[in-house]
Formats: structure tokens, sequence, C-alpha cells
């Protein structure tokens, strides 16, 4: 792989929903719907998150876009840390604290000169801040991080965008298309609304719709339709990001190819970079160029689709691909059928969280949770026996 | 196909809708012969007509439903004219039926043990307790654990995949010789569906029924059906051999799905795209009812209603360019590379 900048890099993501029950409400458990999971996403590549109901890919794409607050985790956008644009007081602090004022002073101990401390750190946004902590205290990194908060989530809100699943109900029926692409833009003051009619005819065009029909409502169009009103929303910021939440996964499957190929040639077009969430392992696959496969909330397998699909490591991976059918009557595939459901996020099993399913589970599987590691260059696999189980 | 004599004869069924817009013709002339012990997939995209195929043999259709013409022949006698007490006692009985959302297709407030009982001491005249020990027996046929726990849980305690196969156990509670599957995994994971469509082969091979298997997924009709129905806009399109539909299909939208979808086994560099939308049902084009999404399109197709036509032995399809689509589908191909 070819090193390409990174344009979003997630740190230990997680995201709990509280549990409440009695009189009181009190917060009795939590859902672990995502569980400390660590990616990154290349400029102009598509990341395919993907995996069964309830493994937290959704959840994991809300939280990136800060359309959820995420429990705990850091977000990077561009070489800026996101994280405390949408924090406040003692929030941010505790933040600041357990994210970075640990390890800086960690690194101040460690070294004697200030330059070697700030060296040590390989991360573009922690030499930043350490420059400025070990220059301006405590004081500088806040006045730092907590200026232009507004002025930071707008630009934020402009460059991470999003294209929901369900083209019925992400489109507002009161409005006419013209203003739901264009509110946007609008706001962001992108162009004059003497503007708006050629600019949204444009991206109307774009996206093979006709012109005119930005006078129109939703209710007036097909879902495959609606879902191309729903990429010229997105596409009208001209954002950094992307996220596509199970956006083909409602249409017919005529209509879902159109939709996959309008989606591929305007990446091409306009080098946006995507994450591309989808249950559909075959989708995902033509689409993307890097595969995440999640199961309950972790990352089991991370890599390259060339190496996914040749040489799957985990486990889960392996009996995923085999439980796909295949559309050729004369493939006889020997399948893998996992036994049972996937156990509920409220109460994941101890140790790897895979392996009351997995046909190749040990002693150790049970009690120790597997990290995700580097098996090999640009391969992650969190399995303790990662390769050994082949279909 | 088989020498078995055919269990159930479809001709030219047609099922019209009455609605404030016009009459809708949702199902306007099929045909086919379903044997015991084979499996028969009905593909299609949203309102193609296959649902209202399988709803047809049932005789559930909504009250604006009817059937002007078209015969239903299950072990000899016609379907459309039975009284309602004949076909209660076939429906459920003799032809079952899984519906996709196993979520709404169950009742909620009665047990899975009840909904299950129901059925058998209606159809087999059998005492409570007697149908109850059937009802855990079947449960764990369709590989539910603790059936004896479950079979007194209601509907919300179980999960998709158990539910599914709860309905599968209700509908093969009274040993039917059809069955009828409308779109059973679609709702599932593809590793809870992979565990069902095992299930029903497994079920298939003990007890001879025959399936009509409804689906949008051509995985999946590959991998559980021995011939398929390809519909558009109420009417067969292609029809024949499971390998031959895939190997050799003969009509261009046929052609068209099994191109235009992503698969794991085989990279593509673009996929093929089927212009436009599938018409509202009361504004399809004269003449071939694809001609306005078709790349084979003529003047022809556009005012001249092609038959259906056979090709080969029991592989039949409606186009007016059978024989250009290899031709053009090798340019097609060509001009990608």
């Amino acid at each position: 792989m070819e090193d390409k900048k990174i344009l979003l890099k997630v740190d230990n993501l997680k995201k709990y929903f509280p549990v409440r029950a009695g009189v009181f409400k009190k917060v009795v458990a939590h859902v672990k719907a995502v569980d400390d999971i660590s990616f990154d996403v290349r400029q102009g590549e598509t990341l395919g998150l993907v995996g069964e109901s309830g493994c937290g890919k959704s959840t994991t794409g809300m939280s990136v876009l800060r359309l959820m607050d995420p429990t705990s985790g850091r977000i990077m956008l561009d070489g800026e840390d996101t994280t405390t644009w949408f924090m406040k007081g003692s929030q941010m602090k505790k933040y600041l604290n357990d994210t970075y004022l640990e390890k800086f002073e960690k690194a101040r101990s460690d070294f004697k000169n200030q330059n070697e401390a700030i060296d040590f750190f390989q991360n573009e946004i922690d030499r930043k801040y350490a420059k400025v902590y070990f220059e301006e205290g405590i004081a500088g990194l806040k006045k730092l991080v907590d200026t232009g908060n507004n002025h930071k989530r707008k630009y934020f809100r402009r460059n991470a965008q999003i294209i929901f699943q369900d083209p019925y109900s992400s489109l507002n029926p009161r409005q006419r298309i013209k203003n739901i692409i264009a509110e946007g833009m609008l706001t962001h003051n992108l162009i004059k609304p003497s503007d708006v009619n050629n600019v949204v005819g444009d991206l109307l065009d774009k996206v093979g719709l006709q012109k005119d029909y930005m006078y129109r409502f939703p209710h007036q169009f097909s879902g495959g339709q609606r879902q191309r009103i729903g990429i010229a929303r997105a596409l009208a910021l001209n954002p950094k990001l992307i996220v596509s939440d199970e956006a083909v996964s409602a249409l017919d499957v005529s209509v879902q190819s159109q939709v996959i190929n309008l989606m591929m040639d305007i990446q091409k077009e306009y080098k946006l970079t995507f994450i591309f969430i989808a249950h559909d392992l075959a989708v995902v696959k033509h689409i993307s160029d890097r595969i995440a496969v999640m199961y309950l909330g972790k990352i089991a397998e991370l890599t390259s689709k060339e190496k996914l699909f040749e040489k799957p490591m985990h486990p889960y991976t392996v009996s995923l691909m085999s439980a796909i059918p295949v559309p050729d009557p004369e493939v006889k595939k020997k399948r893998i059928i996992l036994k049972g459901d996937v156990p509920s996020p409220l109460n994941p099993p101890k140790g790897c969280r895979f392996h009351p399913r997995c046909p190749i589970a040990k002693d150790i599987c049970s009690k120790i949770e597997p990290p995700l590691k580097m098996i090999e260059e640009d391969h992650y696999v969190s399995c303790h026996f990662a390769g050994e189980f082949r279909s | 196909m088989s020498d078995k004599e055919p269990i159930l004869k479809v001709k030219n069924l047609k099922t019209y809708f009455k609605t404030e817009d016009g009459i809708v013709k949702a199902v306007n002339g099929i045909d086919f012969d379903l044997c015991p012990g084979e499996t028969l997939a009905i593909v299609g995209e949203s309102g193609s007509g296959k649902s209202v195929t399988s709803l047809s043999i049932m005789r559930l259709l909504d009250t604006n439903g009817y059937i002007p013409e078209g015969e239903i022949i299950y072990k000899g006698k016609n379907v459309t004219k039975m009284s309602d007490s004949e076909i209660r006692s076939v429906r459920g009985n003799e032809i079952a039926m899984i519906f996709q959302e196993p979520m709404t297709a169950l009742n909620p407030v009665f047990t899975i043990g009840e909904q299950i009982t129901e059925a058998i001491t209606l159809h087999m005249k059998m005492n409570e307790e007697d149908a109850k020990t059937r009802a855990v027996d079947l449960l764990r046929k369709v590989g539910i654990p603790e059936p004896e726990k479950r079979v007194d849980q209601y509907p919300h305690e179980l999960s998709g995949g158990m539910r599914q196969r709860a309905m599968i156990a209700m509908a093969l509670s009274c040993n039917p010789s059809i069955l009828i599957a409308d779109e059973p995994t679609t709702a599932l994971d593809v590793t809870i569906q992979a565990q069902i469509l095992e299930l029903m082969k497994d079920l298939q091979k003990e007890f001879g029924m025959a399936i009509i298997f409804i689906t949008h997924d051509l995985g999946v009709v590959a991998e559980m059906s021995d011939r398929a129905i390809v519909m558009y806009g109420g009417e067969t399109v292609e029809q024949g051999d499971i390998v031959n539909i895939y190997k050799n299909p003969r009509h261009p939208y046929t052609w068209g799905l099994m191109n235009s979808i992503p698969r794991i086994d085989i990279d593509t560099e673009r996929l093929w795209a089927i212009p436009g939308v599938v018409p509202s049902p009361l504004n399809f084009p004269k003449g071939c009812k694809f001609s306005n999404r078709c790349f084979l399109a003529s003047d022809k197709c556009k005012t001249d209603h092609p038959g259906l036509e056979t090709i080969e032995n029991d592989h039949f399809s409606r186009c007016w360019h059978i024989d250009k689509l290899v031709e053009e589908v090798k340019k097609v191909r060509a001009g990608d590379k």
C-alpha cells in the first residue's frame, strides 16, 4: 500500500448506551455498542465497515460524524483533534487530562530535553499539543483547544457528511428538493442565494436526475431517485469525508447497481473519502479499498480487500464468507454453519467475543480477549489463532 | 424435467386488483408445474408479481384482488374454484407458507406452542396434549435449543433466526406437500440465513415436500432451487432449469440482473446497470414490458407483445431478440474492456 495521507484517524473509540431501570431510572448496565476500536481512513479511499446486525458498524459511523457523542476515544480529521470541538468545561478538562497530559508528563520526566520529549511523539497532533503544553502550560493548551469552537464545529459539519440508509425518512417531506440540497450551502455561505438554481441544477445533473426535478417534493420520487438526492445533498458541501450508512441496502437489485456505480463515479471525480457501512459483504467488496469486519462492537479483521478475500485470517471472516450464497448453481460450496446467534452486546462473552460460536475456540479464547494486532503488512486480526482456520 | 406427476399445475394464472386508479394487473399469465420434492424459485424485483403469485395459490388475496383467468390445479382440483371450507382444509395443511417478517407473521399475544398446536389440532384432529408433544418435537427438529422451554415463550422472547425457525416448524406441523417460502431469509443476517437455508434443505430431504421459493436474491436462488421463473411486470420473462438460467440466460432482463450484482467470487470492474426503474403497474409500456429499459429494444418491442418462446427443452424466454442477445452481450463485454 502506498503511503497515502491519513484523513481520518480514530483511536480507542467507545460508545456505551446506558440501560436504565427502576423507579429512579438508575443506570443498571451498559450496551457496549462499540468497544474500543481504532482505525485510519486514508485520503481518497473507501473503507468498508461490514458486519451483522448489532455489531456496531452504524454506531461507529454516527460517532465518527458526531451525530452521537462517543463515550470515549479520539477522532482526528485532517490533522486536527476534533474531539474537543464538541466538548465543554469539565468534560474537556477530563479529556485533555486523559488523552494528553498524562503522556506529556511521562515524556517530560523520561527525557531531559524538551525537544526530545516532543520528538518522541509520532502523531502530528500530539507533537503540536506537547509543544504548546511544554511552553505555555495547561492554560496555553486549554486556550488552544477551547477557542473558536463554533467555527470549528461548522468546519467539521461541512467536511463530514452522511448518506442515510432509508431514503424515505431522511428527506424532509415538506421541502422542495432545491431547498433540501441548497440548505447546507446557504448555511455555510458557500453560494449566493441567486446562484442556488444553477448549482442545484448542476448537482442533480451530476447524480443523474433532471434539473427541473428541483421543484418537486420527495414523495414524487422512487427509492433509487431519493438516494441520488441524498448523494447530491452530501456532495453539495464538497466534504472531505462521506459516511454512507447502508445507502444501497433498501434498493432493488437493478437500482442498487445504478447507485453503486454513481457513488464510485463521483468518488473518482471529486477524490472523495468514503466510509461505506453495509451488511452485504459482496457490495462492500465491490466498492471498498480496505475492509474492516466488525463483530459485537470490535474489529475482527482489517485489511485491504484483496488480502481479505484471498487470505481471510479471522475465523469469523472465514465463516461469514462461506455463508454468502454465490449466484452460480454449479458452485457447490462447503459451508461453515456457525452455531447460534450473535450474543447480546449487553452481556458480551468474556475473552474473545466470538468464542462461543467459533469453530476453533480453545481455552485461552474464553479467558483472554485478543487485541487487534498486525499479522503481516497492513493486515490486522484480533484472534489468538489468526490464520489457522480455513474453509 | 422429472418423470414424476406434478403436484401443482399453474396454467395461465392472472391476478388483478381493482384500485381507484384502474385495474392493476399484478400477475398476467404465468404457467408452471411443480413436482414433489423439487424446489422452484420465483425471482423478481419489487412489483414483479412474485408474492401475489404465491398469495393466489394460497387464496389469500386482499378483497380487491381477483383471478379473472387461469387455473391452479392442486392434486387434480382447481384451487380457484374451491369453496371456502375446501380451501381451508388445504391451506396450512397441505400447502403451507413461511413469510418474510417473522415478527409480523407471528401473533404476539400467543405463545409459540399455542400457535403451532392450533394448526395441528385443527387439521390433524389431535388432542391438546399430543399436539403439544408434536410441537416440541417440531421445534427440536428445526434446531431450536431447549424446545420444552421455548414452546411456552412468546414471539418477542425469541431472536429473529429463532422466530423464523418457529415459523418453519409451524408450516411443517401438518406435513405439507407444498411449502411456499416468501423471502424467508431476507430479514436475517447471513450467518443465520445460512443456518435456515441448510435447515430447509435438510427438511425437504426428510419430508420430500415441494418448495416454492420466492426471493430477489440470486445467490439464494442458485443455492436452493432446481428450476427458476424470472418475473417482470407480472409476467414470466424467462423460465427454466437453474443451470440454464444462470449459465445461458436468454432474456435481457435476466442477463442484466445477473450482471448487476456484485459477487464475492468474481471481481468486476463496473457493475452492469439496467437503466431506469420498474414502472408503476399502471404504466408499463405497450409491447414488451421491459422495452423501455432494454438495451436490445427495437421498434417491434415497443409495439408488439412477445410470447413465451421455447429455446430448448424446458427453457423459455419472452423476448423478440432471443438469438441476438448472445452476440450483443459479447459486444457489451468487449466494450467494457
